[in-house]
């Protein structure tokens, strides 16, 4: 069969619409699971969960509303159901605490969604680059091998505290830089 | 990352930082959720914070898994060139495959629809506008569309572009002519074509095998093979363009590094870098008025990566002008050490001209119907004045043959446009033209450096015009009978 591709489909434009709507969502949908949920593999597995489900229930959706806040509604009682397979002495929030980050979520994202953009994913890489080696490989092991600060400072010879401490910073760093990397592009 | 230290006390964001680290205990913990439930805008701190982590570990993991290139080649700029190309590509690699994963997996309405992917080894991603796509291998037998789930065969491009997802997150990106084969989820032959393969971690071990044996396994992240194309620069050959490959042919298994090349050659296998311009290697130059993926620029009914010269360049400049963004690149995507310069002669003007004519030029199918919409044109107060184009980068050592095409419609007068170069001549009348003409195996000086020169014809209203350029490098023993540039036709 030879034939010239041009003919869309209910079902290619379904898909169309909702690559480009979590395409847009996915990195914010993330960092909301992140911040109830901060385990990286705990996390990634919810969000990819979530997106079965907002796939799955994709017609359910409302073109009309916010995707991102649909979304998050969704991801709220994910994480929530997380939580309740948990064993009792995990460390959890409360469904009334979840609810508040959920809202304020929501609200950051109507004034003008988180900061993963491209500018900011730019940025991101500019500023890594500008580290010294020996703070690339600290945020190496916390962010590639997942490594706890604990278990940094047990390999390190060092403590706990020194090794939140450097972690605490490098962040800071690197958010001043970004801002001020963004504001520059902004103005040029 | 839009919030920043302020925005709560410095001790709580350094509490939420902890937490997120996962280095809280419970009486922290406990503090913690106290001041959350309290105080919105720590809130609004632990979701900034989350936002960077988010982002960092992403942009952490994908460094690690795409080696940097050797820093001897390419060139600091260029790197950083390839850096964003790596970015952009796993960006748009990440959004598809997820897209596509969650499809597959939400998709549990209709049971057809279930068996028939259970047999699925791909789905068409996407493709070009107007082309022609044969697969025997279309789910249910319906006609290939963007999203369709592809099974195990064969599928031919025979002209414009298109890109395969595998199950594995393996991406193929087809150049037509092409004949490949998806042999299972995370492997296939290339039959005859050129291809480019992006391979993000998950799908690491992704196989591309071709008839003459050839195995070529990705370790991450991107590399091009084509095979069967051209027997001059030997059958089937695999540039590594990010990452590292591994390749194996008649008991021979190498390593390749970014920016190596492997081709198998009278049944051997040789390793070449790209520290030069090498035999084999293309570059296509497209002068025209929009940027990379323009309407005139886009090359779309040729292989390759085009290059556009255009932005530096307005009416009247008569300065030395190098090629736009001085990234130049080869045809399957790959950076090139290459830098090319206009040098008009004192009294010489040129620009690019919008010509907006939709001629075809299907006599000479080795460039593109877009090259007839925009042009190279240089004005000069005689004949004698000339137009230089400057060509570094090369190797002294190989040759190079470049193909040059004029064309305006009609009821433009443009009589001749003649370009030489070493004791070699060859003309175009671009008024109507279809054909292309080449300055063969052209010898660059000990500096790499060729130089052609362009004379408008001695007629009144001459202008010489040029709308496309074709350097494609060659060995210095071979004749030049036997390495002239082919045609798409010939492929």
């Amino acid at each position: 069969m030879t034939t010239p591709i041009d003919q869309p489909d209910r079902h290619r434009a379904l898909r169309v619409q909702f690559a480009r709507l979590w395409g847009q969502a996915e990195t914010s949908v993330a960092a909301f699971v992140f911040s109830l949920v901060p385990s990286f593999h705990d996390a990634e597995d919810l969000v990819q969960q979530i997106a079965e489900e907002v796939a799955e229930r994709f017609d359910e959706y409302d073109p009309s509303r916010p995707f991102e806040a649909w979304v998050i509604w969704l991801a709220k009682k994910r994480v929530i159901d997380h939580f309740r397979k948990l064993r009792r002495d995990r460390l959890v929030f409360d469904d009334a605490l979840i609810d508040r980050v959920a809202e304020i979520h929501t609200q950051r994202s109507q004034r003008g969604g988180p900061a993963a953009g491209g500018d900011h994913a730019e940025a991101l890489e500019h500023c890594l680059d500008q580290l010294p080696d020996k703070s690339r490989r600290l945020l190496d092991q916390r962010y590639v091998d997942n490594l706890t600060p604990t278990q940094i400072a047990e390999s390190a010879g060092s403590t706990s505290g020194s090794i939140r401490v450097q972690l605490h910073r490098l962040r800071d760093l690197l958010a001043e830089c970004i801002r001020r990397r963004v504001a520059r592009e902004v103005r040029s | 990352m839009s919030t920043l230290p302020g925005n709560g006390s410095h001790e709580q964001a350094a509490l939420v930082d902890a937490y997120l680290d996962g280095d809280l205990n419970a009486a922290e913990f406990a503090q913690l959720a106290e001041s959350l439930a309290a105080d919105s805008s720590l809130v609004d701190t632990l979701l900034g914070r989350a936002e960077m982590v988010v982002a960092l570990r992403r942009a952490l993991v994908r460094r690690t898994a795409r080696p940097h290139a050797p820093m001897s080649m390419p060139q600091a700029r260029q790197h950083n060139a390839g850096m964003l190309a790596g970015l952009a590509a796993a960006a748009m690699i990440g959004l598809a495959v997820t897209a596509w994963f969650v499809w597959w997996g939400g998709d549990r309405a209709s049971t057809d629809n279930r068996e028939s992917r259970s047999h699925a080894v791909a789905m068409l991603s996407d493709i070009s506008p107007g082309s022609v796509l044969n697969a025997d291998s279309v789910v249910g037998g319906q006609s290939p569309a963007i999203g369709g789930d592809l099974t195990a065969g064969p599928i031919r491009l025979t002209s414009g572009k298109a890109q395969i997802m595998f199950r594995s997150g393996a991406v193929v990106d087809m150049v037509g002519p092409c004949n490949f084969a998806m042999t299972g989820p995370n492997r296939g032959t290339l039959v005859r074509g050129l291809i480019q393969a992006f391979v993000p971690p998950n799908a690491h071990g992704f196989a591309i095998d071709t008839p003459t044996g050839l195995r070529v396994i990705d370790l991450g992240t991107r590399f091009t093979l084509q095979c069967g194309i051209d027997p001059a620069i030997g059958s089937d050959r695999v540039r590594v363009v990010d990452g590292i490959v591994q390749v194996e042919y008649a008991g021979q298994r190498v390593t390749l590094n970014a920016t190596e090349i492997a081709s198998v050659r009278h049944g051997q296998l040789v390793i070449t870098g790209t520290e030069a311009f090498g035999p084999g290697d293309s570059i296509y130059v497209d002068f025209g008025l929009d940027g990379p993926g323009g309407e005139n620029s886009d090359g779309a009914l040729s292989p390759g990566h085009w290059n556009n010269f255009s932005r530096d360049i307005s009416t009247g400049l008569s300065a030395t002008t190098r090629l736009v963004d001085q990234a130049v690149r080869f045809d399957d995507g790959a950076l090139t050490p290459v830098s090319i310069s206009i040098v008009p002669d004192p009294g010489v003007r040129f620009g690019i001209g919008a010509l907006d004519d939709p001629s075809t030029i299907d006599a000479d199918p080795q460039f593109p119907n877009s090259a007839t919409r925009d042009t190279l044109y240089f004005i000069a107060t005689s004949p004698e004045r000339r137009l230089n184009l400057t060509i570094d980068g090369l190797n002294p050592a190989l040759r190079y043959h470049v193909t040059l095409f004029g064309h305006v419609p009609a009821w433009e007068v443009r009589p001749s446009t003649i370009w030489s170069a070493q004791g070699q001549t060859v003309r175009y009348n671009p008024t109507a033209n279809t054909k292309a003409v080449t300055l063969n195996a052209l010898r660059p000086d000990a500096d790499g450096r060729l130089t052609i020169t362009g004379e408008r014809g001695p007629e009144a209203a001459a202008a010489g015009q040029l709308n496309l350029m074709k350097i494609q490098a060659v060995h210095a023993d071979e004749p030049a009978d036997s390495i002239a540039p082919r045609k798409e036709t010939d492929r």
